[in-house]
This record gives C-alpha cells, sequence and structure tokens, in this order.
C-alpha cells in the first residue's frame, strides 16, 4: 500500500488531492518511526486502536478500508484498490477542476 | 458352625454384590451402544479430522521457509470438504439421534464448497430448524456466500423457539443482504472478463445468477429492516463484538449516513504531532480517506 500512495501523492501534489489516514495502532512513537522510516509524508488523525472512536464511528472492521470523497466530501467510492483506486481519484480530481474553472 | 455360616453369609454377599455391579455394567454399556451408534460414528470421523489437523499444525510449525510453508499446506492440509460426506452420513443414516443435528451443524460450519453443505444447510431448515444447537451456527453465517444460507436463516428467525438463535438469525440475514449487494454490485460492474469468470467460479454459478438478477436497493432495504428488529427484538443478546443492539446500531449508522452517495460526516481529531485538524478543512479538494495501521 506504502509505495502506491507515495506515487499518488507525488503524481497529483499540484492538483486538488488530499491523502489523508486515520491511524490504529496502539504504539505512537513506534508509529512516529514508522512514517519517518516509510517516508509517509501525508497527515492522518491518531486514532489509539482498532476500536478508536473514528473507526467505530465509521463502523470500519478491517484495515485498511478505503473511503474516496469528491470535492464537495460526498462519499463516492468505498475500498476501491489499486488501477480502480487510481481511476476512481483521477476522475473526482477532473471533476474538482471543471468546477473550479467554472466558477 | 457360626465361622462357616458367617463365612458363607460373606461369600453369598459377595457373589450379589459382584452379580449386580456386573448387571449394572452392562446395563451401562447397552446404553452407550444403543446411545452411540451414531455418537460413535461422528465421534470417529471428527477425530480423525482433528488428528489430521494436528499433524498439519504441527508440520506447519516445523516449516522453516515460505516453500516448506507451501509445501505444508499443499500436501497436509485437511480440508473439511474431504470428510464432509462421512459426516453428513451419520445424520442420514441416524436422523432422530441427537448426533445427527450435531453431524449437519459441523458441515454447515466447517465446509465452504460442495453438493454437501447444501444438502446439510437444506436439512437443517426442514428437519431441525428448532434445535438450540443452531444458534451458534447461524451467528457464523452472516459472510458465508452458499446459496442454501438465507433460507436457512429465515427459517430459524421464524421458527426458532430460541431467542438467541433468532437474533443470531436476524442479524446474519441483514449482513447477508448487505453482502448480496454488494456482491451483485460488483458483479455488474465488473468489466474485466478474467476477473469476472473468477468471481462467478467463487460464487458458484446458482449463485452468480441469482444476484444478477436481484434488485440492490431493494437488499439495502432489507438490511435496514433486519437491523431494526435486530435493535428492538434482539439487542440484548451478547456477541464476540458486544451485544447485538451495539453492533446492529453501527450497522445501521454505516447504511445510512456512510453510504455511497452520502456526505461524510466529519472527523475531528489530533494528528501523531497532537494537532487537531478537521475533515472539512480538506473541503474542495478530493479525499482519499485511508483506515490504517502498521502491522
Amino acid at each position: 500500500m506504502y509505495p502506491h500512495e507515495r506515487s499518488l501523492v507525488k503524481r497529483l501534489a499540484d492538483k486538488p488531492f488530499a491523502l489523508l489516514g486515520v491511524n490504529s495502532d496502539s504504539d505512537i512513537e513506534k508509529l512516529k518511526t514508522v512514517l519517518t522510516e516509510k517516508n509517509l509524508t501525508w497527515r492522518s488523525w491518531y486514532d489509539e486502536s482498532t476500536s478508536g472512536p473514528i473507526a467505530r464511528q465509521w463502523n470500519v472492521s478491517g484495515w485498511p478500508t478505503i473511503y474516496v470523497l469528491d470535492h464537495k466530501g460526498v462519499i463516492r467510492y468505498k475500498n476501491v484498490r489499486g488501477d480502480e483506486l487510481d481511476l476512481a481519484i483521477d476522475t473526482l480530481v477532473s471533476e474538482a477542476m471543471a468546477d473550479e474553472a467554472s466558477d | 458352625m457360626r465361622t462357616t455360616l458367617g463365612g458363607l453369609l460373606l461369600v453369598l454377599l459377595l457373589a450379589m454384590t459382584s452379580m449386580t455391579s456386573r448387571a449394572q455394567e452392562e446395563a451401562i454399556a447397552q446404553e452407550q451402544m444403543e446411545k452411540s451408534a451414531a455418537q460413535t460414528q461422528l465421534d470417529e470421523v471428527l477425530g480423525e479430522y482433528k488428528t489430521a489437523q494436528t499433524a498439519f499444525r504441527e508440520k506447519l510449525k516445523e516449516a522453516k521457509t515460505d516453500e516448506d510453508r507451501t509445501q505444508v499446506y499443499q500436501t497436509l492440509y485437511p480440508n473439511p470438504v474431504s470428510f464432509a460426506s462421512r459426516v453428513l452420513a451419520v445424520a442420514s443414516e441416524h436422523p432422530k439421534d441427537p448426533a445427527a443435528v450435531d453431524a449437519l451443524v459441523w458441515v454447515a460450519q466447517n465446509v465452504r464448497s460442495g453438493v454437501e453443505v447444501e444438502v446439510a444447510m437444506k436439512l437443517l431448515t426442514t428437519d431441525y430448524v428448532e434445535s438450540p444447537k443452531l444458534a451458534a451456527l447461524a451467528s457464523r453465517l452472516g459472510r458465508s456466500q452458499l446459496l442454501p444460507v438465507p433460507a436457512l436463516l429465515l427459517a430459524i428467525l421464524e421458527k426458532s423457539p430460541h431467542h438467541e438463535a433468532r437474533g443470531n438469525a436476524c442479524m446474519s440475514l441483514a449482513q447477508n443482504a448487505v453482502s448480496s449487494a454488494s456482491m451483485a454490485t460488483m458483479l455488474a460492474n465488473e468489466k474485466d472478463p478474467a476477473r469476472l469468470t473468477q468471481l462467478k467460479t467463487y460464487l458458484g454459478e446458482e449463485r452468480a445468477k441469482v444476484l444478477a438478477t436481484v434488485e440492490v436497493s431493494e437488499l439495502n432495504r432489507q438490511a435496514e429492516a433486519l437491523y431494526e428488529r435486530v435493535v428492538s427484538e434482539f439487542g440484548d443478546i451478547e456477541s464476540r463484538r458486544g451485544t447485538l443492539g451495539d453492533q446492529a446500531e453501527r450497522n445501521l449508522y454505516e447504511i445510512r449516513n456512510l453510504a455511497i452517495g452520502k456526505v461524510a460526516p466529519e472527523i475531528s481529531g489530533k494528528d501523531v504531532e497532537a494537532i487537531p485538524f478537521k475533515l472539512s478543512d480538506y473541503r474542495g479538494k478530493v479525499v482519499m480517506l485511508d483506515f490504517w495501521g502498521d502491522w
């Protein structure tokens, strides 16, 4: 997952796109090491455990779980992976840019 | 003379005692034989399965490389499906024995493919639906894609006299509707022919046919109604992940607020440096939200 995410973040750096994490690791110090060592530059909420408040509210029972939201905050895709994830994000980024241009 | 008489009495007494105990033993043996014709048969097959499982686990522990492990899986993994016909035979040969329902439940719970598991589920539906032993089984069928699962769960929900069995069936029936809806969507949207074939093989031809004709929105409505019923009627039942009521509430929240097309609920919390931030800070941008952990 990490290489794919790193490349998405890099490829879409100047586009209306953000990768946000909700992290469920229980050891925050270990997590900080992982972030540095694996060069994970995107922001995550720290949710403390697999039964943290955000994961519970979002009823997450498997990791990773992925949601893709459009620029209006609407949930558009759930649990897409690989090429489909790229396609989903690219579609929504184009929508966002078209909307921006028409304003 | 007195001694002789006493001795004689003692001998008589001893003889009587031993006669009684022998008669008792025989009676017990007789009873066991009658009781265990089916049970013995079931114990024998499941004993073999257990032995195979133990051997498999031990070898797997000993394996050092991935190659070794693959080899152990390929040669020693005891697939429940290869024990299914013998377990099923216990039920078909002794349908009135208490072991019959145990045999059927074992097949329904452990076997994932083949004709035996379908037969077992159909028999449970028609002949054993009132057994309290179906409570545990019902709780484990929510994610099963096997064709006879919905009918079995519905029968338990409608006919079982046991509160826990009915509650678990209601919960699993809701989960079944949710997973049917997502499988049907996947089937309808899969464009890659190779992956479509793979998916159809996994589901089985008949189940794939059923899913091709279902109405996804109708399945979602069914799921919602079933979760509501869990909350109102079966909320008190304990499960491994809290009460069924809590679980159903969270699933209802997901259906109502986290479905495709809904505005994502606000997330507000702190990052790893304890700096607060919110999801709505990112309005205007496409957001990939990744629930993750480094494990």
